[in-house]
């Protein structure tokens, strides 16, 4: 087995170009990923501010005189004026973290919106007060509208409507009680209000850290960097077919176990090397796990260990099936299964965006329990979260390694 | 009828074709011998345009080709040393197909696939997939689809690497075939001197990208005419005998066979008691001898000091 | 007809089952996203100490009026797990009155869901404040219903030219990433026949026929996209009229969008083709660079979330991003051709320089 070790390594040693590919590739991707998508990951909100512009057309003095004559009221009667509840809350600091709201003309802010220098319009069209009074307090009209004008529809502008929305529902279910149950039920909700909300708890779960981008990426891009080189292993045993290497191989008394287990033992090697590579150069370069424990980074090697020796039985399996099948529907069949493999797995798309049903059964291929696993260990290090995934990682290993010289054509069948 | 001037290709700073100059006449059968390696596969695809030579000239009755290569294309026939065809499809589509290319069709395509199939033997099974076939059947299917637009010249690289003796005799028939009877202008390259020496009337000889000698096998065996080839059958070897042989100055080339030793030396009247003393000295009995006539592979060992399959 | 177009369809009709595998698990894929494709956050919500199961039930009752959280009810241990593994961004343990939200990190979507518990439980908190009042709870209840179905207040969502402003659909945006990321697997793999032609010497045997160049690669090059086109039209047609999807009323629009993108792709298998030299190469290359045009044109993220300047200047090279924006302005904001020529024009010119150069390099590679 040693000197088929050997020469697939050499093999690969001596196209030193995509050696180079293979290891530069990752490490241009992660960095590409991780500075182009800050915090995309761990907080995709950051990237949603806005800037929006504040129109009123409302004339609320008269609004409030009028109501106040229709029902008789004296002047000094307070309000909650919803237009002043609205503009409190643009100007709270839960929206300002992500809305910069300025007052302007209509003309002037519709200008503005088409020449994108902002996302949103926030209009409070003419009569909107006494529209609004005039169903609140005497169950008339169809009340008000308010309206939010965009180019078109995206995430901040949905995070605006929301935002807007939750205060109107407030105010809109105040009244409700009003009119349902008169000022004596409204009185004793608002106690619920005035007691400051004491129904709901936090809890955050000791321990857990935010998965970084950038750690995302690492993992994600190195595992599937690996989970290519079985195929890349396998690609090159396809010359070896053509050349009728093999037959030599055999006719000098080698068992096709062996040279199989060359080939395992190559991909093997050859995925440590990588993933350490580029884990390791990502790491120092751009910081991505900052002081971590002894016992994270050997929970992670003994993770990726496991996942190389899935690589190198994958590579035999992909191998066995190149000897077995034609050239064309040999690669084809791998680049189905890495296809495959590789999208429910979350390495070619983020699990992020996996329906949850796929995201489960992707947990089921090497990549996607491998990464799956790793982003729990970022969170926790509990090592007990490890054994059963490295069992799992290991039967995956084996069970490929079997099918592998199961498949293989044995002596004299080549 | 095609000739080649001062043919130059420097692949990447190597030099693959040097200097390189030959002329085929109509109807002729030339052979292009040398080594792997030597520079035969480049001088074929500088001739049928596959490749701009760096310096030279391909003409084609007196009328340069480089610019021009529909000229020669139209009236070559190329069998490529690799297998050039689909091994997906049948050897009946490969020929269709490549008919096809060649803008035929119908029934005279139909006539002319069957021709070729029934030249090379394999009209039976015509409807197999290539991959299904033998190394040699391959073959014969290579050279069938250079042949059905009836080429003048048809050049053939290695046609006959790695295969069965069957499939062997079958092709040289076929390349017989196409240039007594149909009077094609074949180029045969090869490594096998033999198959040269059968098919060919006039061959070149290349090494190192040049062409080192070339003439009619007669012409070329006389450049050995002033050596003789002996044969040694010799009861043991023995390393200090072959060195002392080397030593005596009419010998030129002394090579290590199975039974004995192969020495090329000049003609001389007494290099055979030359030989026979010098054995005797090592107590080494020459149990035959025998002198031969130099061969083609004798001259390749001259001019290059080693043989061919080297 | 062109031969060497017949000749990759004799191959083709030979072994089908690759390329039918291949379609067809492309497909599959694709509905199986479309399917799952439901963007609601997954929320598990179990009952407190000494709670019954029946009270947490209703709080998910309560919860489950909205529509852009799922709450459902998973036992403590499964919850709290979930939430540890990052399989689920929180989880809740609801009380008689109250509720305890679980959490890891502090995402967005957990302020999501969080803004989303609190009002419910206080809209339902007052409710059940004022029914002490209330001679007949239901009755409240009812009558508050009615009277918020046209309340005071409301918002409504306009576009600059005045009409309604369409919820963006994610789902429709996933759906077309995924079908035409899937698509140029398909044609990277069918185009490679070129290089494996090559090396076979099929290539140049095709040279010295009267064949033109010309043809000859425009014989492979419709192969590959015919069949890419096929396949994007098959999940396009699937969606639409097989599973019901809205993809606007422009379908006519959507397919030749495809159709353009199918051929910018084609274009950029042809470059790839030139760059590398052996179908090896093509295969180790491809499959490692195409996964990544998805992630870099934004496919998987709602539109606006790339925001740096380097990654969209990238994305603009490729032809997943034209694409994506067409097909989502046609089928989402009813965009009409004038809109969306931008687009289509960079498709185009895509096309053109990764064909020229991709053609120029193989031819270069010859001499």
């Amino acid at each position: 087995m040693i000197p088929f070790f050997k020469k697939d390594l050499l093999v690969f040693w001596r196209d030193r170009k995509e050696l180079a590919v293979s290891l530069a590739a990752p490490l241009i991707l992660i960095t590409v990923l991780g500075f182009a998508l800050p915090g995309w990951i761990e907080n995709p909100a950051k990237s949603l501010e806005m800037k929006a512009a504040l129109v009123n057309l409302d004339n609320e003095a008269a609004a409030v005189q009028q109501v106040q004559g229709t029902l008789g009221l004296g002047s000094d009667e307070s309000w909650s004026s919803p237009v002043q509840a609205l503009i409190g809350l643009l100007q709270s600091e839960e929206a300002g973290s992500f809305v910069q709201i300025q007052e302007l003309s209509s003309e002037e802010a519709r200008r503005q919106l088409e020449e994108e220098r902002i996302e949103a319009i926030i209009t409070i069209p003419d009569g909107f007060t006494l529209a609004a009074l005039h169903k609140m307090l005497l169950n008339e009209g169809e009340g008000a509208a308010l309206q939010v004008t965009a180019r078109e529809a995206s995430l901040q502008v949905d995070a605006l409507k929301d935002l807007i929305g939750g205060l109107m529902h407030a105010i809109n279910f105040n009244a409700s009680l009003q009119h349902a149950g008169g000022a004596e039920m409204a009185a004793a909700a608002a106690m619920v209000l005035a007691e400051g909300g004491n129904f709901g708890g936090y809890e955050i779960i000791p321990g857990a850290q935010t998965v970084t981008s950038f750690q995302y990426f690492a993992l994600a891009i190195s595992i599937v960097f690996a989970l290519l080189l079985s195929t890349t292993i396998s690609t090159k045993a396809m010359a070896e077919k053509r050349e009728h290497t093999l037959q030599r191989i055999l006719l000098a008394g080698s068992r096709p176990v062996q040279y199989l287990a060359g080939k395992m033992s190559a991909a093997f090697c050859l995925s440590m090397l990588q993933l350490t590579i580029v884990l390791l150069v990502s790491h120092f370069a751009l910081g991505i796990f900052p002081g971590r424990s002894l016992q994270f980074w050997l929970g992670m090697s003994s993770v990726l260990l496991l996942l190389s020796l899935c690589v190198g039985a994958l590579a035999a399996l992909f191998t066995a099936l190149v000897f077995r099948l034609e050239d064309s529907v040999a690669s084809g069949l791998t680049f189905v299964i890495i296809l495959v493999a590789g999208t429910i797995g979350g390495s070619f798309a983020p699990i992020y965006v996996l329906p949850g049903w796929l995201k489960a059964a992707g947990e089921w291929t090497p990549n996607g329990l491998t990464l799956a696993v790793l982003l729990e260990w970022l969170q926790t290090e509990t090592s007990a979260s490890l054994t059963v995934p490295l069992i799992k990682l290991g039967v995956f290993a084996l069970a490929a390694a079997g099918l592998a010289i199961g498949l293989f054509p044995r002596r004299g069948r080549i | 009828m095609i000739e080649a001037l001062e043919l130059r290709k420097v692949f990447k700073g190597k030099t693959a074709v040097d200097d390189v100059s030959f002329y085929m006449d109509e109807g002729e059968s030339v052979g292009l011998l040398g080594p792997n390696g030597a520079g035969k596969s480049t001088t074929i695809s500088i001739i049928s345009s596959l490749l701009r030579p760096n310096a030279g000239d391909v003409r084609l009755n007196g009328t340069s080709v480089l610019g021009k290569p529909q000229l020669i294309r139209q009236v070559l026939g190329v069998v490529p040393q690799e297998i050039a065809l689909y091994q997906e499809l049948s050897a009946y589509e490969n020929l269709k197909f490549f008919g096809g290319l060649y803008r035929l069709g119908g029934k005279p395509l139909e006539l002319k696939i069957q021709e070729l199939l029934e030249m090379v033997g394999l009209r039976d099974r015509q409807k197999e997939l290539i991959k299904t076939y033998s190394g040699g059947m391959k073959r014969r299917i290579n050279i069938a689809a250079a042949l059905l637009h009836d080429p003048k010249i048809v050049i053939m690289d290695e046609p006959t690497v790695g295969i069965d003796p069957q499939s062997r005799n079958h092709i040289l028939e076929t390349v017989r075939l196409l240039n007594r009877d149909r009077g094609t202008t074949v180029l045969y390259t090869s490594h096998y001197i033999e198959e040269v020496e059968q098919l060919c009337s006039r061959i070149y000889i290349m090494d190192h990208g040049r062409i080192i000698a070339s003439g009619t096998k007669e012409e070329l065996r006389r450049i050995l005419s002033g050596e003789d080839t002996l044969i040694l059958q010799l009861d043991k070897p023995s390393k200090r005998l072959t060195e002392e042989l080397r030593a005596l100055p009419p010998i030129r080339q002394v090579e290590e066979t199975e039974s004995g030793l192969k020495l090329i030396a000049a003609k001389q009247s007494d290099l055979l008691s030359q030989v026979v003393q010098t054995a005797e000295r090592h107590q080494v009995q020459i149990t035959s001898i025998h002198v031969q006539t130099p061969s083609l592979e004798d001259v390749f060992l001259h001019l290059t000091g080693r043989t061919l399959r080297d | 007809m062109n031969p060497i177009f017949l000749a990759q369809w004799m191959k083709e009709k030979r072994s089908p089952i690759m390329v039918l595998a291949f379609c067809g698990l492309s497909i599959l894929a694709t509905l199986l996203f479309g399917f799952g494709m439901d963007n609601r956050i997954k929320i598990g919500v179990f009952p407190g100490p000494g709670v019954e199961a029946s009270v947490a039930k209703q709080w998910i009752e309560h919860l489950n009026e909205g529509d852009a959280i799922e709450f459902f009810l998973q036992d403590e241990e499964g919850a709290r797990s979930d939430v540890r593994g990052s399989r689920a961004d929180a989880a809740v343990q609801v009380m008689q009155n109250e509720y305890r939200l679980i959490a890891s990190t502090q995402n967005p979507n957990v302020r999501l869901v969080e803004h989303h518990l609190r009002a419910v439980f206080q809209e339902e908190l007052q409710l059940r404040a004022a029914a002490a009042y209330a001679a007949d709870e239901r009755g409240l209840r009812e009558e508050v219903q009615r009277y918020l179905e046209q309340p005071p207040m409301a918002v409504e969502m306009r576009t600059l030219d005045g009409s309604e402003l369409v919820r963006y659909d994610m789902g429709l945006q996933l759906l077309f990433t995924f079908t035409l990321f899937l698509a140029a697997f398909t044609v990277g793999f069918k185009l490679n026949a070129i290089t494996m032609e090559k090396a076979a010497g099929i290539w140049s045997r095709m040279i010295l026929s009267p064949v033109r160049k010309s043809e000859m690669y425009l014989g492979h090059l419709f192969y590959s996209m015919l069949i890419g086109f096929i396949q994007v039209l098959v999940v396009f047609l699937l969606f639409r009229f097989g599973i019901g999807f809205d993809m606007g009323d422009h379908f006519g629009m959507l397919i030749l969008v495809a159709a353009l993108y199918i051929l910018a792709i084609t274009a950029f298998c042809m470059l790839l083709a030139g760059i590398v030299r052996t179908p090896e190469q093509f295969n180790m290359v491809f499959p490692s660079l195409v996964p990544v045009m998805p992630i870099l044109s934004g496919g998987y993220m709602p539109p606006g979330t790339i925001t740096n300047p380097i990654l969209l200047g990238i994305s603009e090279i490729l032809p997943l991003k034209h694409a994506l924006d067409a097909l989502t302005g046609i089928a989402i904001y009813d965009k009409s051709w004038l809109d969306i020529l931008p687009s289509i024009a960079k498709l185009c010119i895509i096309a053109v320089i990764c064909m020229g150069i991709g053609i120029n390099l193989m031819e270069r590679r010859r001499a």
